[in-house]
């Protein structure tokens, strides 16, 4: 959505309530028109443990099979050149002891950012608020996630619309059009009126037209013929 | 002999012209000359209806998956040249998107064009003879003879019933197209000399000179170069495409429809049935440069078209950026990128034909084209949003439409040619969403900003019978191109064949 | 002993004209101005069996010890000059009788013009040749000042007789430089002396000579001038008749008086570079004319550029591409110059292209009948201009004469510019005031020609077949 570029007509889905973050590009998908956060209802709750369950725990049931068992569970489903060995790499690599903080880190950071988060909005209400005012060159960074929009903006969107507005007004109007149809077509005017204007109407310079060019084509015969 | 059923389907429009002349020059009258009513409009549809039917009735003659060149007629003109019409399943295919177009065309114009209805309805009618002539030549004179007379018809219609600079257009369009056939004369006629047959089959089979090593020396080079100009031109391929852009803002929409639809597709045509079987090395040896030229033509047209102002600029550049996934296609010389080439020819004809419909809706009404005259035509013409929607996802190239299955097939094959050619092209696919998606958001979606725009009506039957036939194959070869595929799969390997064959 | 035979049956043709200009100038002497009006249709008819006669003895033969002789190649010219030159004499009657010019005195000299063009058709020998040029021009001289008060004609006349005594001189220079350095007039034997440098040089003067005849650039000096101050009918006569006798003499000069390799390595040059010069100033000439007749001068130049690449390509494969050219050029131009002659607007004629405005809607089968000729005149496929085009590719390419084709293909596009500019006028514009009725001598024969342009294309067959075994002739 990046390139919509700025917007002219006030959003018609202005966020309301506990963000009052300044507006980025993206369009919300909050719709809390009540303003306090409040607890989903039991039908969106259902769902959502079944999903939990199946987040949590199917590394753990399906570990042996797809890993360990690697080539027998995926079949053909998968295609794995003769050289391929990255499943059974992956299984070498759990029994490895040197590897296993690659196992662990996943887990080792959600459960910081888990208590970072349970720090800020549960235990310290506000203290995220405050952060966010007292501002700072880390939180810019994240507020405006890691200003991947800006630097787009800047090189990939100014650029092609740079490059676009070049390529029409440069080179099709100028360039293509200036030295190809336009161009041929007044230099050939422009030929055309030199060529009407000798054609003067005198006879005189008629009578020398065909005089020369009896003479030219006696010299060209001359010519070719090496001279006498 | 049989009943020349492709002589019926290319000359019953001229015969419909003619008639609609002699009438017309019958009740002419002085006085009643400056009073004209669609009745000659509707005549001049008949007509282009019956020759859709006679079409169809062409199509089930057509054995699907014959060799060769099928319905054969051959008439002895002069020398050597003889009148000679036959399809393949390349040709029938573009004869129904002809059929099929010019009716459309016609409905589209009723009441939009108001001025010299006889001549608008007997040029159309004119026009249609001669591309399908086109597609049915079978003889090298006459397809050029077919090939140029269109220009004629396109030439009023643009000069006649076009915009402001209607004239320089007309002219750019004309004599633009004209220089590069006349080089494509010149290499007929040496063709003729050298073969001794103007004859398309005899052609094919015929080997033109070629040394390995020395291509500039080699006649072959010539006559590729000498009809890769005409065609170059009438595709159009970067950098002979400044005449579109012109000619589309000016013409008529039935005219643009037309001239996008159809013309444009005689470029890829003739490559496909002239450059690449009667000059296989040489279409080999060129292969990088039409590659490179493509992509040129795919990014930079995709680029100049987001930023026009005008939506019919925008459309005519968007088409020089998908011919470029034809040029991209033809020349991958895989059975696939073949195959998505012709796919992306009809497809390209009833999307962007359905596109200059859909500016013509608007214009109609509005009588202008700038995309800053509009916006938030959503709140007022519900339904011309759901078509515009459609047809711009198809023109984006989303799956399940029509456009998705060229541009995907022609990628395919050109990445078996070349995976730069083929990166390139993927980036002209991320730009065609771009151009397209916003002008989609401009002029549809926001707030009704314009007070002019507060009386817009939405989509009437008429424009709704020109609108739904295209939305509807769209739809179709998006979900079963192997409708297509099935008819063009004989021709599009006989091509390849004749290219490795050597 | 004088075998009457053997001058009938090569000759007949230009006997009958002789006859028939004497009595006319008999009845005119009797008549007086009773004969005006009758003139017209006695010309006509005499050139129209003059025709019918040629037709009648096509295979022609030798006479007079060999100073004539005549074959189906020059048969061909003769009959499409003798009914171009009776269709232009048709024409001509309504137009001069509002002028009031309609004497019987011009329908006499497009008689002894056409008597000329026979001559330098059957001529065998230079001596022939000589006269009839003589014949044909002193009677063009006087029709292009016919127009006696008329500043614009007598300007006209008078600039075509000087330079066309200029390049007469040059052609006689030539043909005594020829003779000089083989000693015989007679082309058979100048085909068979040893060429040297005084024969070709000569020659070169000859061609010089021809090419004033047939427009052809540089020494098309005159023909804009001309065409635009003479009589609109006489341009009609000129730019049909006498072009095509000319251009077929031309080549029949070339291909048998001179057909030594050496000679033939020179002329295909020097008649190159003049159907290069012709092209070029043909069709940039034209882009800047408002008047019509000027600018259909102008491409006249440029198609007898054309016509002499098919003379430059040699007779084996030029000759037949010629005779299809010109023909195809000829109908079209007699059409073209009717609708000149049709353009009449308040009791006066009108020439500048403008006056065509609207015509679509004024006279839609005037229109549709130019729009024909007009493409057909261009070249562009649709009329039996294109075939003609065609062929000159073919004989040009055949002969391997590459650059001229490259010329042949950009000056075509650019001429382009000014027949597209016609069609545009006719099509386009808004309408102006409808043209006065014409009598139906010119409108039928626009409407007959258009026709034919069309008739011809697709039926072109038998003229190709014609014109190629007419060739075939010509060749040893």
């Amino acid at each position: 959505m990046t390139f919509h570029g700025p917007r002219a007509e006030p959003d018609p889905h202005a966020s309301h309530g506990h963000d009052d973050q300044a507006h980025d590009d993206h369009g919300h998908d909050d719709h809390h028109h009540g303003g306090e956060p409040h607890e989903s209802p039991i039908v969106m709750l259902i769902p959502l443990f079944v999903l939990s369950f199946g987040a949590i725990f199917a590394g753990g049931m399906f570990y042996d099979a797809m890993f360990h068992h690697g080539e027998a569970f995926w079949g053909d489903a998968i295609y794995r050149a003769a050289d391929n060995h990255v499943i059974h790499d992956i299984d070498k690599m759990k029994k490895d002891p040197s590897y296993a903080w690659v196992f662990w880190a996943p887990l080792v950071v959600t459960v910081i950012g888990f208590l970072i988060a349970v720090l800020t909005y549960l235990i310290n209400r506000g203290f995220g608020a405050r952060l966010a005012k007292g501002g700072g060159p880390l939180h810019a960074m994240f507020e405006n996630k890691w200003f991947f929009d800006e630097i787009y903006d800047v090189t990939l969107i100014k650029g092609s619309r740079w490059l676009g507005d070049t390529f029409w007004k440069v080179g099709d109007k100028k360039l293509i059009d200036g030295f190809g149809p336009d161009g041929v077509t007044a230099a050939v005017k422009w030929g055309s009126r030199r060529l009407s204007a000798m054609h003067t109407g005198y006879l005189y310079h008629y009578a020398f037209v065909i005089i020369g060019a009896a003479l030219i084509f006696g010299a060209i015969l001359f010519w070719r013929s090496g001279g006498l | 002999m049989d009943f020349p059923i492709l002589s019926a389907v290319t000359f019953l429009p001229l015969a419909g012209a003619v008639l609609i002349l002699l009438v017309r020059a019958l009740t002419h009258s002085q006085s009643s000359e400056e009073v004209e009513d669609n009745r000659v409009l509707y005549a001049g549809l008949i007509f282009s209806v019956a020759t859709f039917l006679v079409s169809i009735v062409m199509l089930l003659g057509f054995e699907i998956g014959g060799e060769g060149y099928q319905l054969v007629e051959e008439v002895a003109w002069y020398g050597d040249i003889s009148y000679k019409m036959g399809v393949d399943g390349m040709s029938v295919t573009l004869i129904l998107l002809t059929t099929l177009l010019t009716p459309i065309s016609l409905v589209a114009s009723i009441g939009s064009i108001k001025t010299r209805l006889t001549e608008y309805v007997v040029s159309f009618l004119v026009l249609e003879t001669f591309m399908i002539g086109v597609f049915c030549a079978l003889d090298l004179v006459v397809f050029y003879v077919f090939f140029e007379a269109g220009l004629i018809p396109m030439f009023i219609i643009i000069g006649v019933w076009g915009g402001i600079d209607r004239i320089y257009a007309s002219f750019k369009f004309f004599l633009y197209t004209l220089l590069g056939s006349l080089f494509m004369l010149a290499a007929v006629v040496y063709m003729y000399l050298a073969a001794g047959t103007s004859d398309i089959v005899a052609l094919e089979a015929y080997r033109f000179g070629w040394q390995d090593g020395s291509p500039w020396a080699s006649p072959q080079t010539w006559l590729f170069l000498a009809f890769f100009a005409s065609f170059a031109v009438k595709l159009p391929m970067w950098p002979v495409h400044t005449w579109l852009p012109d000619a589309h803002v000016q013409a008529p929409t039935a005219g643009s429809v037309i001239l996008a639809g159809v013309l444009l597709k005689m470029g890829g045509y003739g490559l496909l049935r002239f450059s690449l079987p009667m000059f296989p090395e040489a279409s080999l040896f060129f292969q990088p440069m039409v590659f490179v030229l493509s992509v040129i033509a795919i990014v930079y047209a995709s680029l100049v078209a987001w930023r026009q102002t005008d939506m019919k600029k925008l459309i005519a550049y968007s088409s020089v950026a998908h011919m470029g996934f034809v040029t991209l296609g033809i020349f991958s010389f895989t059975e696939i990128g073949v195959q998505g080439a012709v796919f992306q020819m009809l497809s390209h004809g009833l999307i962007s034909g359905a596109l200059f419909l859909i500016v013509g809706v608007v214009y109609d009404r509005m009588h202008t084209r700038e995309i800053e005259a509009y916006g938030g035509l959503v709140n007022k013409m519900p339904i011309y949003a759901a078509l515009f929607m459609l047809f711009t996802m198809a023109n984006v190239g989303l799956p399940g439409t029509s456009g998705f299955v060229g541009e995907i097939l022609t990628m395919v094959g050109a990445f078996q040619a070349s995976t730069w050619a083929a990166a390139g092209a993927a980036l002209g696919v991320i730009f065609s969403a771009v151009y397209m998606l916003t002008l989609y958001r401009r002029t549809v979606f926001g707030e009704v900003t314009n007070p002019a725009l507060e009386t817009i009506e939405d989509t009437n039957t008429k424009e709704l019978i020109c609108l739904v036939p295209l939305a509807a194959g769209t739809l179709l070869l998006g979900v079963m191109p192997n409708l297509v595929f099935d008819v063009t799969r004989e021709s599009s390997l006989r091509a390849l064949q004749m290219l490795g064959g050597g | 002993m004088f075998d009457f035979e053997a001058v009938l049956t090569a000759m007949s043709p230009e006997l009958w004209l002789a006859g028939a200009g004497l009595i006319g100038v008999l009845l005119g002497a009797l008549l007086k101005d009773g004969f005006n009006g009758l003139s017209f249709l006695f010309g006509a008819a005499a050139l129209i069996g003059a025709a019918i006669l040629t037709g009648l003895n096509f295979d022609g033969g030798r006479a007079f010890d060999g100073l004539v002789e005549t074959g189906p190649f020059v048969n061909v010219a003769k009959v499409v000059s003798y009914l171009a030159g009776a269709a232009a004499l048709l024409m001509a009657e309504g137009f001069l009788k509002r002028d009031e010019t309609a004497r019987y005195e011009y329908a006499l000299l497009v008689i002894f013009a056409a008597l000329g063009m026979g001559m330098i058709l059957s001529a065998a020998n230079m001596m022939v040749l000589y006269l009839g040029i003589e014949m044909l021009s002193l009677s063009s001289y006087v029709l292009a000042s016919f127009h006696r008060d008329s500043a614009r004609s007598a300007e006209a006349g008078l600039k075509y007789f000087v330079l066309g005594a200029l390049a007469s001189g040059l052609l006689l220079y030539g043909i005594s430089l020829v003779y000089g350095f083989t000693g015989s007039t007679a082309y058979a034997d100048i085909a068979s002396a040893e060429p040297q440098m005084g024969l070709l040089f000569g020659m070169v003067l000859m061609i010089t000579g021809l090419a004033f005849k047939v427009s052809a650039a540089p020494m098309h000096v005159w023909t804009p001038d001309v065409y635009e101050g003479a009589p609109s009918p006489v341009v009609a006569f000129f730019a049909t008749a006498p072009k095509m006798a000319s251009m077929v003499v031309f080549a029949v000069i070339m291909f048998t008086a001179f057909p030594q390799a050496v000679a033939v390595e020179n002329w295909q040059v020097i008649i190159g570079l003049i159907a290069a010069a012709s092209m070029l100033i043909g069709a940039f000439g034209a882009l800047q004319q408002t008047n019509l007749k000027r600018l259909l001068g102008y491409s006249s130049i440029a198609n007898m550029g054309y016509a002499l690449v098919a003379v430059a390509a040699g007779a084996e494969a030029g000759a037949s591409a010629l005779l299809i050219f010109m023909t195809a050029y000829v109908i079209a131009s007699l059409g073209l110059f009717g609708g000149v002659l049709a353009m009449r607007r308040d009791g006066g004629m009108v020439e500048q292209i403008s006056e065509l405005s609207g015509l679509i809607q004024r006279r839609p089968a005037l229109a549709v009948a130019l729009t024909l000729l007009v493409i057909s005149v261009s070249g562009f496929p649709l009329a039996v201009g294109f075939i003609g085009k065609l062929s000159v590719f073919e004989a040009g390419l055949e002969a391997g004469l590459l650059p001229l084709i490259i010329i042949l293909v950009l000056s075509s596009v650019i001429a382009f510019g000014y027949y597209l500019r016609l069609i545009l006028i006719m099509w386009v514009n808004d309408p102006i005031e409808r043209f006065e009725p014409v009598d139906g001598m010119v409108t039928g024969t626009v409407y007959a020609s258009a026709i034919a342009c069309l008739g011809l294309f697709i039926f072109v067959a038998p003229l190709s077949d014609f014109a190629g075994s007419a060739a075939q002739s010509l060749l040893p």
